[in-house]
């Protein structure tokens, strides 16, 4: 059981913690490794076990430590460390023996794979500093450790942070550094930056302001004695080090990382290497990415598409989500404005359409989100989005989005379908069509909102418009019902919009009631429902988003260890259930579902209304 | 995978060049100190059926397996290989004679009784010879054997050598894959000394695995713990051998060679510990990425301090040296106790 460490804030993998030892510690945290060695530190390293002729000697060594230390110091168990190629079978058996050492305080100890893991508040990354320029290897390990331990254990990795690499490390979800490479660089006259390493002599400024940089000049320093100048660039290195750390703190609580290191990883190869290859471990990435956030979702290059919250929308537009039924789909471009339709040029497309609107089924097409039905345009990401405009859209992101919307036709059937696109847009529209063999009607002619064009759109519709047609209530049940299904799967539309209910409220802030009961609201800045306890007492029978508690009455928030149970689906800001013998709730998850199992400290869910049950 | 198995599988996959068997693996002339003082000295690696612990994997750091002969060497190879050996001798007028097999001289699979009782015969008979000395692991090293070599060495001092590493048990098996213990070693040195033979330990700075502060502090604690078993200590400075696990990790930036530093400074301390006792070191290979090696400026003038220093063993020989790179090396005995795994490269 971890007992010294909170995971506190997260940004995707990355987080924001606290050790709770002789002094707070807040993580992402850089370790001063020279104090690993000292017994009044908080962190302690307990030793090689390279050195002690026997178990004894090692025990009794770390007997005095914790005497010195106190309870509160979180001491890493002596270790015998091997390199990361040494053979496996050989490591687990040391490392098991070496468990024969006891220890009574915090603790932290070495994660060697395919060893059962003990519940230490810490674990160690081991060798973590060979595996710099090698990423796939790196992530592979680390992926491996973040299965097997718990999620409210801190990961430690020796040896290789940089003022470079540090952001890219945290945002894969390492929690503690040192400072060793920041000072060995120091003692070899390089200079480190968040944008690489310079040998001193191949300066010809020193591009930084700290407290080290600004006690000296270049030429200074280059006529100092080695140790003098050997202190001084150590002392740059770490700071450089310690206000990347503070700015990637910064960048998680404002929930942006992933914006940063998306430039940062241009720094190294070994970088962008490990975002695309982290990309492709969806399953890990996503499980880790809040379900919704107020923030803009800056897309400024070819792996922004490969973003978790980006994929995930696509792959629950073609999993969970089911048009309205219509025989006419309208295909329109995305607008720099959102959401869509409060832009200009979606207002002229729906005075354009006039009475047949009624007739038709609104699809965007966007970069890099892939296709946005009209229903789900409020809904996270699609209203959030903010992408490079040049007019030039590149194979892969073509291709992307004609993956969506061939996955799209291929699904669902419409009489006729019509495109009031341009440009890329157009294409891409055009390969669909081939490829599926289908006709698309297209109305722009060269500008979408060009009077021409608006009444060419105008009469091509009305013209189609004989099939079924919906009224305003019903668009607007159509479009709770879209968001139901997304956030909560297919049928959660049938059951929180049912058949009688009605709907209260001007758009986009709708509420569905059922008779007089209230079952669930808009919340228009994340465009997810939030539900009411009538609500979460419909929805319970469909068995998903629920957090199972004892039989306690939760107030305010729920913690993670009265969690005994929780939905692997659920993802961090989640709307979910709580449900035990003696009280239902609703609230918003801080963690995701198998965090909320696996934890011991942290809050789980956010409650918003609690109900006790007789 | 067992530590043997992962040296068995790189040994395996290492192709072997042929060469004739009646001639050594090497030979080459030198310099050494004995008790009398300096002393010329013949080098000669016998090309045998090789080293019965290698050919079963062996230790990490070997690569002298590669060395043995492909197809067993009749006796008569193995005079034939003497016999051009010593040619190299013929200008001394007073030497020793140091007799390796990149394996066990005494093990008779690899040197037969008949050829080693004509080997040592031939050697005693030249009077030019002061002193032989031949390596061996200590499981030879018996009563019968020693005694075996001494008596056919009527005029001639006998030393046995054995490559005892490091007294922990542990980080010879773990780090090395040596296959005897400390206690074997001892037990093997006590049998030397007792039936008239002096006896040499070599040891190696550093395993793998271990800091370089481990690995110094090793080497002291080492020589304090074999002193009393030994005459003369030999310190070698792993270098990185072709088709060795050594080699395999070094490859992948998990091993770094010793530091000419870390030998200069436990050369002072164990000097000072034991002034009466021979301790040496021949960096082989100082100065390059396969070998131990500081910064480029000061490599080649700290391995000549530490090779003089192994023949005149006067500890004034390192009175002068010093260069920016020693800060570094500190700040590596520092730091690399806590890389957890990870050694700390240049």
């Amino acid at each position: 059981m971890t007992r010294y460490f909170e995971v506190q804030q997260r940004d995707g993998a990355a987080r924001i913690g606290k050790f709770l030892l002789k002094e707070d510690i807040r993580t992402p945290y850089i370790i001063d490794t020279r104090n690993l060695s000292m017994p009044e530190s908080p962190i302690i390293d307990g030793g090689s076990l390279w050195k002690y002729s026997s178990f004894e000697e090692a025990q009794e060594h770390l007997r005095e430590t914790r005497q010195k230390a106190g309870e509160d110091s979180l001491i890493m168990l002596p270790h015998q460390d091997f390199t990361p190629e040494a053979p496996r079978n050989v490591t687990i058996k040391v490392a098991e023996k070496a468990e024969e050492i006891k220890d009574s305080g915090a603790t932290g100890a070495i994660y060697i794979p395919g060893k059962q893991v003990k519940k230490h508040d810490l674990y160690v990354l081991e060798g973590a500093g060979c595996f710099e320029n090698n990423a796939r290897t790196f992530l592979s390990i680390l992926l491996e450790m973040k299965k097997d331990i718990a999620p409210d254990t801190a990961i430690y990795a020796p040896n290789i942070a940089t003022p470079e690499n540090l952001a890219m490390l945290i945002y894969l979800g390492i929690d503690v550094f040192d400072n060793t490479k920041a000072i060995i660089a120091g003692y070899n006259d390089i200079y480190l930056t968040t944008a690489g390493q310079f040998y001193l002599d191949s300066l010809a400024e020193l591009p930084c302001r700290c407290s080290a940089c600004s006690s000296t000049n270049l030429t200074s320093l280059r006529e100092m004695d080695k140790k003098s100048r050997a202190a001084i660039l150590e002392k740059h290195n770490i700071n450089a080090m310690e206000a990347e750390a503070a700015l990637v703190r910064e960048r998680i609580r404002a929930g942006t990382l992933r914006e940063y290191i998306e430039g940062q990883c241009r720094m190294h190869t070994w970088l962008t290497a490990l975002m695309r290859l982290a990309d492709d471990e969806y399953d890990f990435v996503e499980s880790q990415n809040a379900i919704a956030r107020k923030n803009t979702l800056v897309a400024t290059c070819g792996e922004s598409q490969n973003r978790a919250e980006v994929v995930r929308f696509a792959k629950r537009i073609q999993e969970r989500y089911t048009p309205p039924a219509s025989d006419v789909l309208l295909l329109l471009p995305c607008s720099a404005r959102k959401p869509y339709s409060t832009s200009n040029s979606h207002w002229k497309f729906i005075n354009a359409l006039g009475k047949s609107r009624k007739f038709v089924h609104e699809v965007i097409i966007t970069s890099p989100l892939g296709i946005v039905p009209r229903e789900l345009e409020l809904t996270y990401p699609a209203a959030h989005y903010d992408t490079t405009v040049t007019g030039y859209w590149d194979a892969e992101e073509k291709e992307w989005v004609a993956s969506c919307l061939e996955n799209y036709l291929t699904q669902h059937k419409y009489t006729s379908i019509v495109a009031h696109v341009e440009d890329a847009y157009r294409v891409i529209c055009e390969i669909v069509a081939e490829k599926l063999g289908i006709d698309i009607i297209y109305t722009s002619l060269g500008n979408v909102s060009s009077p021409e064009s608006l009444r060419n759109l105008s009469k091509t519709v009305s013209e189609l418009c004989t099939g079924r047609k919906r009224g305003h209530e019903q668009t607007q049940k159509d479009l709770m019902k879209a968001v139901a299904d997304y956030q909560f799967g297919k049928g959660a539309g049938e059951i929180l919009v049912p058949e009688g209910s009605t709907v209260k409220g001007p758009f986009p802030k709708h509420q569905i009631f059922a008779g007089k009961k209230q079952l669930i609201t808009l919340i228009p800045q994340y465009g997810t429902l939030a539900i009411t306890i009538e609500g979460a007492k419909a929805l319970l029978k469909q068995g998903r988003y629920t957090v199972k508690i004892d039989d306690f009455v939760p107030r305010g928030s729920l913690l993670a260890p009265g969690v005994v149970d929780a939905d692997p689906l659920i993802r961090p800001n989640d709307e979910v259930i709580i449900i035990g013998e003696k009280a239902i709730a609703v609230g918003r998850a801080n963690m995701n579902g198998d965090e909320m199992k696996r934890s011991n400290r942290g809050v789980a869910v956010d409650l918003r209304h609690v109900k006790k049950l007789e | 995978m067992s530590l043997n198995k992962a040296v068995l599988d790189i040994r395996n996959r290492q192709r072997v060049k042929p060469s004739p068997i009646d001639v050594p693996a090497a030979t080459w002339t030198g310099k050494d100190v004995i008790e009398s003082g300096e002393i010329d000295t013949i080098t000669i690696i016998f090309k045998t059926s090789g080293c019965w612990w290698g050919k079963a994997g062996g230790c990490t750091m070997c690569g002298y397996v590669y060395d043995s002969a492909q197809d067993v060497p009749s006796d008569d190879d193995l005079m034939a290989q003497l016999e051009k050996a010593m040619r190299k001798a013929s200008d001394f007028d007073r030497f020793m004679v140091k007799i390796f097999t990149s394996g066990s001289f005494l093990d008779t699979k690899e040197i037969p009784i008949e050829v080693r009782h004509r080997i040592l015969e031939e050697l005693d008979g030249d009077e030019r010879i002061v002193k032989v000395l031949a390596e061996t692991r200590p499981e030879f090293v018996t009563e019968e054997n020693v005694k075996d070599c001494v008596s056919v060495l009527k005029n001639t001092d006998f030393e046995v050598a054995m490559g005892l590493e490091t007294s922990s048990d542990v980080i010879r098996k773990q780090s090395i894959n040596k296959g005897f213990t400390f206690q074997s070693f001892v037990d093997a040195a006590i049998a030397a000394r007792e039936n008239g033979a002096t006896v040499k330990s070599y040891l190696m700075l550093k395993p793998l695995f271990l800091s370089e502060k481990e690995a110094l502090e090793d080497i002291v604690q080492t020589v304090r713990d074999a002193a009393e078993y030994t005459d003369t200590f030999s310190i070698n400075l792993c270098n990185v051998q072709r088709g060795t696990y050594v080699e395999y990790l070094w490859d992948r930036k998990q091993y770094r060679p010793p530091w000419l530093w870390s030998i200069v400074d436990i050369l002072q301390r164990t000097k000072k510990e034991f002034p009466d006792m021979i301790i040496t070191s021949d960096p082989v290979g100082a100065g390059s990425k396969r070998g131990p090696h500081n910064c480029r400026e000061c490599s080649h003038a700290v391995a000549d301090a530490i090779r003089l220093f192994s023949l005149t063993q006067d500890l004034s020989c390192f009175e002068h040296l010093s260069c920016g790179c020693k800060d570094l090396w500190e700040q590596v005995l520092e730091l690399e106790d806590h890389t957890f795994g990870s050694p700390i490269l240049d």
